[in-house]
C-alpha cells in the first residue's frame, strides 16, 4: 500500500510540482538564477527535475525554457494514489514517486494488521498506529467511553508538606533582605548554652530536657579569648552586669548536645559577621520530649536575627509584626515572655481566623548584654524564633505531628492539597 | 515551667480587687506569666523562672497590686532582733545555711496551703529539686534554741520524721521513707546534715525531711525557718521570698543569729545604677520625669533622689529584697516596659539596609528534589534519631560502632542513635504504608551523621539521597536507569561495580562509583531484609552521598 507523504500532499493540493512552477516563471523569457531563488522556495528540486525531463537548460547563470510539457504524469499518479486507486498507476511511476519522496510505502504486514483490526462488525477499543498509517480508521467504528469514569488513580510526586512551608518562609526572609545560615546538629554545650548565658545549672541543661551524646564524648571549645570572656560573664559579670556568680566549668561546656535551638548557630554567625546584619536559619532542633500526637523530640525551628545600631524594643515589635503579617497572620499582639538570653523577652501571639482565637507563635527578644558582649558585638540584637510544625499543625488535614516525621503517611502526603499562594 | 494555683476569691482578698474573667485572662498575663487554666473557682498561672518571688501566692498578689497601680515602692520589711541563735559545725555535704523566725502569725488553712506550695515550688525551681536549696519550716515553740547545724553518721543518728510513727536512722529514712529519694543528693558523703536544738531534739534532716516534733499546724503561732544548700546567695534569696510572703500574711519577721554570718534574714534593698538614656534607647521611648519615676515605683522599686526632666542622667534604683533576678540595668528596663504595657508600644519597622543571600546548598538540594519529583517520587522526611535495630540489624548489617553517634540519655530504646544512613527509614516508611495504593515511590535527602576526629564538634554531616520504589513487580534495571538519567541530567560521570552488600539480592546489586570513589549503592532489596521489615512487596532502592553534587 502507498500513501502520500507530506510533500506529496502539498504538491497535489496547495502548490504545484516544483518543475511546473519553474516552467511557468520562464514562459516570457530566460531568467537569472538569483532572481528565481527569491521567487521559488525549492529551486534546486525544480532545476534538477526540469533538467532530467529535458524541459530547461542553464546558460551563463540564466535558466531557459526548452519546451512546455502537455502534462505532468506525477500529478495524475498522486491523485490516483490519494483516491486509493494505486493499482491504476504503473510501477515505473511509483518508483519515481518513491524516489522523489512524494509517496511512502506501507508494509504489507502493517496493512494486514490494520485490516484484521477492522474485520467484523464489532466496535474497536484502541486506535492503533496501523489504523492511523493506513488510514483504515475511516472504516472503523470506535467504542465510546463513559466520559466521567476515571482510570487508575494518579499520584503526583511532590515535595513534603513541610518543604512547602520551609520554602515559603525562606522566601519571606529573603524578600526582607535576610541572609541564610546553617549549622551542625551536634553542638558543644558552649555554643548551645554557655555562649547564650544559660547558667550551667539551669534546668534546661538537665538530661530530661536535652539530649547529650555518649559518642562523641567531648567537643572542642573555640578560641581562648572567647572562652575567657564567656567564663568571666558567667562567674562575675562584666561592666554593668553582676553575672550568675558561680564557678564556671570548661568541662561542662565541652559536653556535646543535639542542638536544642538554632540560636547556637546564630550566635556563632554573629561573632563572625559585620553589622548591620540580618540573618535567618531554618533547621532541625532536638528536645527530650516523649512522643505523642503533639510532641516529637525533633522539629524544625525558624529563626530571624537583626543586629544593627540603634535597634530598640519598638523595632523588635515592628519586625515581628511584619514577619507574621507576611506569614499570613493579619493581627499580631505581644505579651511578656522569658528566655535566659533575652531581655526584653516577648511572646508574640497571632489571631487565627478559622478558630477565632489568639495563638502563641514562638518567642522573641533582644539579646542580653551578657550574651553579646563576650562575642564582641556592641549593637543591639533582635531575635525571634518559632517552631515550623506549629504552623503546619494549623492545617486541618494534619491531626498528628507524627504524620510529618515518624509515619510519613503516603495517603496524606499524596492527597495534600497544594495552596497556590 | 512552674505553675501557681489560686482560689480566685483568695486572690481577690490578697489584692483587694475584684478580678473579672477579662482581668484574669487578658490583663494578668501582661505582667509576664502564662494563664494555664481557669474555671469559676480556680485559676492557674505559669510563672517565669526569673520571678521565683511570684511562686508564692502572696508574692504573686504583691506583684499584681503594683501592676494594678495599688501600691508603689518597697514595703517596710522591718525585722525584730530576737535572741535565737543557730550554731554551725562543718557540714561538707551541704555547707550553706541561713535561718529566720516568724512570730505571731495566724496560720489559716489557706495560708498553710500557700506556704507549702511556695516551699515546694522553690524546691523545684531555684532549689533544682532540693539540690541547690531546701527549706524547713518548724513550729518554734516545740523546740528550744540555740539550734545547731551539724553532720552526723547516717546509720547512727535517729529521729522520728514527719509521716512516721517510729524513730528511724537517716539511712533507714533514705531506704523506707517516701521522701527518702532526696537523700540521693547526699550519697557521696559519709556524714549527713541535721539541725538539732538545745536538748538534742531533732528539727530536721535537710534536704530530706523534718522531724515530727516541729510539725506546723493551724495552731502554730511562731515559726522557725531554715534554708540549707550549696550556694549562700541562692538560699538567702529563697529565705527572703518566704519571709516577705509571711510578712504579707501578718507575721512578724524576727532575726536569727547565724554563726559566722550574723543576723538573718538580710532584707536591705540592693542598689543598681541606671542611665536614663539607656532606658529610652532600648525601648525607643522618651520616658522622663515623674512618669518614668512612677513606672519604676509601680514595679515595686524605690527611686533614690529626685528626678529631673533630663534624658541622660545616672540614677540609683533600690531593688526589693524578694527580687532575685536583677543582674543588669536591662532587667529594670524590661520591668518599665511591662509596667507601660507591651500592648501600649507602637511597632516601628526600621530600614536596615542589607542584601538577601540564600544558602547555596539549600538551593541546590531543592533543584535535586525537583528532578527526582519529575520521576514521580514523593518526598518524605524522617527523624534523625533512630536505633541500631532499624539502621543495621533489619538491613542485615553489622553496626558501624566506631563511627556511630550515640546518645547518653536516649528518649527510649527506639531513639538512641543518630542516623548514618537514609535508606533504612525509607523501608520503615514503606512498611508503614502497605495499605496505601501501589506503586509507591518515595525519596529523601537526609543529613546523616558520623564521628569525625577532625572537626571541632567531632561529628561529620553527610547529605545523602535515598530513593525506593515498591510495587507488585519491580525491575532492577529501572533503578539503574533512574540513576543514569539523574546523573546525566546533572552532567556527572559515574560507574557501577559488583558488590556483596547483603541488604540487596545477589546479581541485583551494585555500588555507585564517582571518579573511583564509592558514593553509594543500589539494587533490589533482599527478601530477607523485606521480611525483617515485614514488607510484602518487592523493593528497588538506591542511596548515595550527594556532597559532591552540591
Amino acid at each position: 500500500m502507498y500513501k502520500l507523504t507530506k510533500e506529496g500532499k502539498k504538491y497535489l493540493t496547495e502548490k504545484e510540482l516544483p518543475e511546473k512552477q519553474l516552467v511557468k516563471k520562464l514562459q516570457e523569457e530566460p531568467r537569472s538564477i538569483e532572481e528565481l531563488k527569491k521567487e521559488l522556495n525549492n529551486l534546486d528540486i525544480a532545476v534538477n527535475w526540469g533538467k532530467r525531463k529535458g524541459l530547461i537548460e542553464i546558460e551563463q547563470g540564466k535558466v531557459k525554457l526548452l519546451k512546455e510539457p502537455s502534462s505532468y504524469p506525477e500529478e495524475e499518479a498522486l491523485k490516483l494514489i490519494k483516491e486509493d486507486k494505486e493499482k491504476k498507476v504503473n510501477s515505473e511511476e511509483i518508483q519515481r514517486l518513491l524516489e522523489r519522496k512524494l509517496v511512502k510505502e506501507i508494509r504489507e504486514d502493517v496493512v494486514k494488521k490494520a485490516k484484521n483490526q477492522i474485520k467484523g462488525k464489532g466496535q474497536i477499543t484502541h486506535l492503533t498506529p496501523e489504523l492511523i498509517q493506513t488510514e483504515l480508521w475511516k472504516e472503523a467504528k470506535f467504542k465510546e467511553y463513559n466520559i466521567k469514569a476515571l482510570g487508575k488513580k494518579k499520584h503526583p510526586g511532590k515535595k513534603h508538606i513541610l518543604t512547602h512551608y520551609v520554602n515559603k518562609i525562606r522566601r519571606i526572609f529573603l524578600d526582607m533582605g535576610f541572609q541564610e545560615k546553617t549549622g551542625p546538629y551536634v553542638e558543644s554545650s558552649f555554643w548551645n548554652f554557655d555562649a547564650l548565658y544559660t547558667a550551667q545549672d539551669h534546668p534546661v541543661r538537665e538530661m530530661q530536657d536535652t539530649f547529650f551524646t555518649k559518642k562523641p564524648e567531648k567537643a572542642e571549645l573555640p578560641d581562648k579569648n572567647t572562652v575567657k570572656n564567656v567564663k568571666k560573664m558567667h562567674e562575675e559579670g562584666y561592666e554593668d552586669s553582676k553575672g550568675w556568680g558561680y564557678e564556671w566549668s570548661e568541662e561542662e561546656a565541652k559536653r556535646p548536645v543535639l542542638r536544642t535551638h538554632t540560636t547556637s548557630l546564630t550566635i556563632k554567625a554573629l561573632k563572625e559577621i559585620e553589622t548591620p546584619a540580618k540573618i535567618f536559619s531554618i533547621g532541625r532542633v532536638f528536645r527530650n520530649e516523649t512522643i505523642d500526637y503533639s510532641h516529637i523530640p525533633e522539629f524544625a525551628q525558624v529563626e530571624g536575627i537583626v543586629a544593627a545600631e540603634e535597634m530598640n524594643f519598638k523595632n523588635l515589635l515592628g519586625y515581628l509584626e511584619e514577619f507574621y503579617n507576611r506569614m499570613g497572620f493579619e493581627k499580631v499582639r505581644f505579651r511578656p515572655g522569658y528566655f535566659p538570653y533575652t531581655e526584653m523577652s516577648v511572646e508574640p501571639e497571632v489571631y487565627y481566623e478559622p478558630k477565632e482565637e489568639w495563638l502563641e507563635m514562638g518567642g522573641s527578644g533582644i539579646f542580653r548584654p551578657e550574651v553579646t558582649r563576650p562575642m564582641g558585638i556592641d549593637v543591639p540584637v533582635l531575635a525571634w524564633g518559632l517552631g515550623l510544625e506549629r504552623i503546619a499543625m494549623l492545617d486541618p488535614d494534619v491531626m498528628d505531628i507524627r504524620d510529618f516525621y515518624c509515619n510519613n503517611d503516603l495517603e496524606l502526603l499524596r492527597n495534600k492539597q497544594i495552596k497556590l499562594e | 515551667m512552674p505553675v501557681v494555683e489560686f482560689n480566685i476569691k483568695e486572690l481577690e482578698k490578697l489584692t483587694d480587687k475584684t478580678l473579672t474573667k477579662k482581668i484574669l485572662e487578658e490583663k494578668i498575663p501582661m505582667l509576664g506569666c502564662d494563664i494555664e487554666h481557669i474555671d469559676d473557682e480556680k485559676v492557674r498561672y505559669e510563672v517565669f523562672p526569673n520571678r521565683p518571688d511570684m511562686l508564692s501566692q502572696e508574692g504573686f498578689a504583691r506583684a499584681l497590686r503594683y501592676f494594678f497601680g495599688l501600691d508603689k515602692g518597697i514595703p517596710d520589711y522591718k525585722t525584730k532582733k530576737s535572741s535565737i541563735k543557730l550554731n554551725r559545725e562543718k557540714v561538707k555535704a551541704r555547707p550553706n545555711i541561713t535561718a529566720a523566725a516568724i512570730k505571731n502569725i495566724e496560720l489559716t488553712d489557706e495560708t498553710l496551703r500557700s506556704l507549702m506550695q511556695t516551699q515546694e515550688k522553690l524546691h523545684k525551681t531555684l532549689g533544682r529539686k532540693r539540690r541547690k536549696l531546701a527549706i524547713g519550716i518548724h513550729d518554734l515553740d516545740k523546740v528550744e534554741p540555740p539550734f545547731t547545724y551539724k553532720a552526723v553518721k547516717p546509720n547512727k543518728f535517729k529521729f522520728t520524721p514527719l509521716n512516721s510513727d517510729q524513730e528511724l536512722t537517716l539511712e533507714q529514712i533514705r531506704k523506707k521513707h517516701e521522701k527518702g529519694k532526696y537523700a540521693e543528693i547526699l550519697k557521696e558523703h559519709k556524714k549527713w546534715p541535721v539541725i538539732t536544738d538545745k536538748n538534742e531534739q531533732t528539727l530536721s534532716f535537710p534536704p530530706v525531711i523534718n522531724s515530727k516534733t516541729t510539725e506546723v499546724t493551724e495552731n502554730t503561732e511562731n515559726l522557725f525557718i531554715d534554708v540549707t544548700g550549696t550556694d549562700q546567695e541562692t538560699i538567702e534569696r529563697a529565705l527572703n521570698i518566704i519571709v516577705t510572703s509571711l510578712k504579707d500574711r501578718g507575721g512578724e519577721i524576727n532575726t536569727v543569729k547565724v554563726e559566722g554570718l550574723g543576723e538573718r534574714p538580710y532584707l536591705e534593698p540592693e542598689e543598681i545604677n541606671i542611665d536614663l538614656e539607656y532606658i529610652n534607647q532600648m525601648l525607643g521611648t522618651d520616658f522622663r520625669g515623674e512618669k518614668l519615676k512612677k513606672h519604676i515605683e509601680e514595679m515595686g522599686y524605690d527611686f533614690k533622689g529626685k528626678i529631673g526632666m533630663s534624658y541622660s542622667e545616672e540614677k540609683t534604683i533600690l531593688i526589693p529584697p524578694y527580687r532575685t533576678d536583677i543582674m543588669h540595668p536591662i532587667d529594670i528596663v524590661e520591668d518599665i516596659a511591662i509596667r507601660h504595657g507591651y500592648d501600649q508600644f507602637n511597632t516601628e519597622l526600621p530600614t536596615v539596609a542589607t542584601t538577601a543571600k540564600s544558602d547555596k546548598e539549600m538551593e541546590k538540594k531543592e533543584k535535586l528534589k525537583e528532578i527526582i519529583i519529575g520521576y514521580g517520587y514523593q518526598e518524605v522526611k524522617n527523624m534523625v534519631l533512630t536505633n541500631k535495630q532499624n539502621q543495621f540489624t533489619k538491613m542485615d548489617q553489622e553496626p558501624a560502632q566506631e563511627t556511630l553517634i550515640e546518645l547518653e540519655n536516649p528518649l527510649d530504646k527506639n531513639h538512641s542513635i543518630c542516623r548514618n544512613k537514609a535508606l533504612p527509614q525509607l523501608l520503615k516508611n514503606l512498611s508503614n504504608n502497605q495499605h496505601v495504593a501501589y506503586p509507591q515511590k518515595i525519596f529523601e535527602i537526609a543529613k546523616c551523621l558520623e564521628l569525625d576526629k577532625e572537626s571541632y564538634n567531632k561529628v561529620k554531616t553527610t547529605e545523602k539521597l535515598a530513593i525506593a520504589k515498591t510495587d507488585t513487580q519491580v525491575n532492577y534495571n529501572e533503578i539503574t536507569a533512574l540513576l543514569d538519567s539523574f546523573m546525566k541530567n546533572l552532567g556527572f560521570e559515574y560507574n557501577l561495580k559488583k558488590t556483596k552488600n547483603p541488604a540487596f539480592m545477589k546479581g541485583r546489586r551494585a555500588v555507585i562509583l564517582q571518579q573511583g570513589e564509592e558514593i553509594g549503592k543500589l539494587g533490589e532489596i533482599h527478601p530477607k531484609v523485606l521480611n525483617n521489615w515485614e514488607i510484602e512487596k518487592p523493593v528497588i532502592a538506591m542511596e548515595m552521598k550527594i556532597d559532591k553534587l552540591l
